[in-house]
């Protein structure tokens, strides 16, 4: 078992070109490698359920959060703390990971995605007769 | 799925242990015109806007529940200490940051609210009168 903020050095990685420019901030996320998969945390302050977004496709996973807040008119902004375009993530998965297993939930400013590894990636032990 | 070890949480939590403590908010140095005293990690980024009756704190607060929050006012300090234990995740497992306020809040009608891992706090605008220390209701 390993555990590790690096995705570069587990089963998740960005992809490496085309990504056009977007006004979204990339938020900060944890991979914890564990023995039969991976569970990523997004951290996603502000972001309620229905305004994130986690897509699926050809291995590409892309987690896309609006923050929802908006000050009243009558409010003088003297700081602004937030990221006003919100958030996107872009996250290739390594093919030993199955996505038909992803599972998310969203709790208090933190997305959880967990993923297990293909059943054909996983150890197994061999009897030998 | 296995869950991560009680000893990787504790090496996470020790890895990622932030003590802050940020004197005066920089929108209220700039509106009483005193100099910022340091710049703001972005750990610490504070959102500051002023309504007619009271000034209003935002701050990102990812991962802490209403339970691991302490918000104590006192002397025209506002404190806030976020601690968190046995948590999975290698985010920032504790914070503490204090504020200066301007004079004129009053600190009986301070309150509180954590939604979506955003903490606002509401400092109403009167007459001061009780410099004696107060817990505030975290809803």
């Amino acid at each position: 078992m390993k555990t590790t903020s690096d995705t570069s050095q587990v089963q998740l990685r960005e992809p490496s070109h085309g990504q056009p420019h977007t006004p979204q901030a990339s938020p900060s996320c944890q991979v914890i490698r564990e023995d039969e998969g991976v569970r990523l945390y997004v951290s996603l302050p502000g972001v309620t359920r229905e305004a994130l977004s986690v897509s699926l496709q050809d291995n590409l996973l892309v987690v896309t959060g609006k923050r929802h807040f908006k000050a009243p008119g009558d409010w003088t902004c003297h700081r602004s703390s937030s990221q006003p375009g919100g958030y996107q993530l872009k996250l290739r998965l390594r093919p030993d990971l199955d996505p038909a297993s992803i599972q998310a939930e969203l709790a208090e400013g933190i997305l959880t995605l967990s993923l297990s590894q293909r059943e054909s990636a996983r150890a197994r032990q061999i009897a030998v007769n | 799925m296995k869950r991560t070890t009680t000893s990787h949480r504790h090496t996470m939590n020790l890895n990622n242990r932030i003590l802050s403590s940020v004197d005066l908010l920089a929108g209220f140095d700039h509106l009483f015109g005193r100099s910022l005293h340091q710049p703001l990690r972005p750990a610490d980024r504070i959102g500051v806007y002023e309504a007619d009756r009271a000034w209003i704190l935002r701050t990102d607060l990812p991962g802490f529940s209403r339970e691991d929050l302490s918000l104590r006012f006192e002397k025209g300090v506002l404190s806030l200490c976020a601690e968190r234990e046995n948590e999975e995740h290698a985010f920032h497992s504790r914070t503490e940051r204090t504020f200066r306020t301007p004079e004129h809040v009053d600190p009986d009608g301070i309150s509180a609210r954590l939604e979506d891992g955003v903490l606002e706090i509401t400092l109403p605008k009167l007459n001061p009168g009780n410099n004696g220390p107060l817990e505030i209701k975290i809803d």
